[in-house]
């Protein structure tokens, strides 16, 4: 008897975009990502076996939003994590440090500013990793450390994108946000959107 | 039609009052207002004191035609940093009842910048998001909203038809255009402008322009009226084809460098042929 190849399991849950609402510093990143991904629901709590989850322009993150990623990991869900901690101030910027280090052993540096003395040597475009794309920047970005294919996005030889496995599930940490520019229409980032997505709703 | 001048414009280090006495004496009929510019009219300047200067213009037998700003290019509605954006709420918000307190009915905003940092399509969208929001204050005030055309400044909005569209996708009766009829140097014609976005003019500035005549022919330069190249009479002719009997605003950005007060008789002068037509 031949074996039959087994065919991967494709979820049939929508992806999440979780509303941080006062924990939001970029509101206008949960439309572009919604823009891009029509199919998913705007949340303001995850359901249980949701197999992508996105937490746009996060400035603060509150311990239920902690609890929610940590529950959603836990099951083997996908979370992209766009910081907006770039306009936040010192001491919102330490907080989400201390947070994402504590309990994702996520590890930020301070914001760089793209533009200082960009000018006249070409633009600063994010350069995603798998697929290979380049994506209008922000202004600024929030170095990650990432190490080997954990790195996904880098510019002026910062990571500033990292896919972190945790438990069964990973976090795709965002330092650029890409919700805002997605919302203006750059179709290399909702290319690479795309295909974060139909890897995690693929087994 | 009625005549105006900004109070940006009044010589440095004169008084407020002395100021009001030359646009007066000038033969204007009304001044505008510069929210963040003279020393006597800033967003944090109480309503009181604003009374004030209402009753100063009053008393000087002047009306107020507009409320500007010169904030709007460091704080922009459009702006990337929500902090800065909420800034430039905040100071669109006070233009608004300011303009109520000083009697007028219309505002101006630069809606917008471009630059190689912050795209288009990005700017665009932030506009569109901020002005929702704004339209509302306005439409509560009864106050319009004119985003001004600056078209080279901006990179934003380049063509009247785009301006149009954008207008459009604004939806509010509430939110207009601004007219700077010297602004469309390198892009178009201000007759055109005219005839596009007519009704929902809000406001015209005026001020006169010499085509390509900067250092290296690549760069246009700002004049008196009559001096430069916008086709006058066909502005007129526009202005009246939409029907347009409102104010205009001398915004005149080359300043006499001698004698200052000259400039505002000069081109009350200009604008009373313009607005007479014997040109």
């Amino acid at each position: 008897m031949a074996l039959r190849a087994r065919r991967p399991r494709v979820s049939e849950s929508k992806p999440a975009i979780l509303d941080l609402e006062a924990g939001c510093g970029l509101p206008e990143s949960i439309r572009g990502f919604h823009a891009a991904m029509k199919s998913a629901e705007v949340v303001r709590r995850v359901r249980r076996n949701t197999d992508l989850i996105i937490v746009p322009g996060a400035m603060a993150l509150a311990a239920q939003t902690v609890d929610q990623i940590h529950s959603a990991a836990d099951m083997g869900s996908t979370i992209i994590l766009e910081t907006a901690i770039a306009f936040g101030n010192a001491r919102e910027f330490a907080g989400q440090r201390r947070i994402l280090s504590r309990e994702f052993g996520i590890e930020i540096e301070s914001p760089i500013d793209l533009w200082r003395g960009a000018v006249g040597s070409g633009l600063p475009y994010i350069e995603y990793k798998r697929p290979l794309v380049f994506v209008r920047d922000f202004g600024h970005a929030v170095p990650v450390v990432a190490t080997g294919d954990q790195a996904l996005a880098a510019v002026q030889n910062f990571t500033v994108a990292a896919s972190v496995p945790f438990g069964p599930g990973k976090i795709i940490f965002l330092g650029s946000p890409l919700g805002p520019v997605l919302l203006a229409g750059d179709r290399e980032g909702a290319h690479w959107l795309s295909s974060q997505a139909l890897q995690a709703l693929v087994d | 039609m009625k005549k105006s001048i900004g109070d940006n414009l009044i010589p440095k280090g004169w008084t407020f009052e002395k100021g009001l006495d030359l646009v007066k004496a000038a033969r204007f009929d009304g001044i505008e207002m510069w929210l963040g510019d003279g020393a006597w009219f800033k967003p944090e300047t109480p309503d009181h004191e604003v009374q004030l200067l209402r009753r100063k213009i009053d008393n000087a037998g002047l009306s107020v035609s507009t409320v500007c700003n010169s904030l709007d290019w460091d704080q922009n509605i459009a702006a990337r940093d929500p902090k800065v954006r909420a800034l430039a709420i905040k100071h669109v918000e006070r233009q608004i009842e300011t303009a109520q307190i000083l009697g007028t009915d219309a505002i101006l905003v630069v809606a917008g910048v471009v630059t190689q940092e912050i795209p288009y399509n990005e700017v665009y969208q932030r506009c569109l998001d901020s002005l929702a929001v704004l339209s509302e204050k306005a439409k509560a005030a009864k106050v319009k909203i004119g985003c001004e055309n600056c078209n080279s400044e901006q990179r934003f909005l380049l063509s009247p038809r785009e301006f149009s569209t954008f207008l459009d996708q604004v939806n509010s009766p509430w939110v207009g255009i601004h007219l700077d009829v010297g602004n469309i140097h390198d892009t178009g014609f201000a007759e055109q402008w005219i005839e596009i976005n007519g009704p929902r003019i809000t406001r015209v500035h005026v001020k006169d322009v010499l085509k390509h005549r900067g250092r290296s022919g690549d760069q246009s330069v700002y004049t008196n009226l009559f001096l430069g190249d916008n086709d006058w009479p066909a502005i007129r002719q526009a202005l009246r084809k939409v029907g347009y009997d409102g104010w205009i605003i001398a915004e005149m950005e080359a300043r006499y460098r001698f004698a200052p007060d000259q400039q505002f008789y000069d081109t009350s002068a200009a604008m009373g042929r313009f607005i007479s037509g014997k040109m």
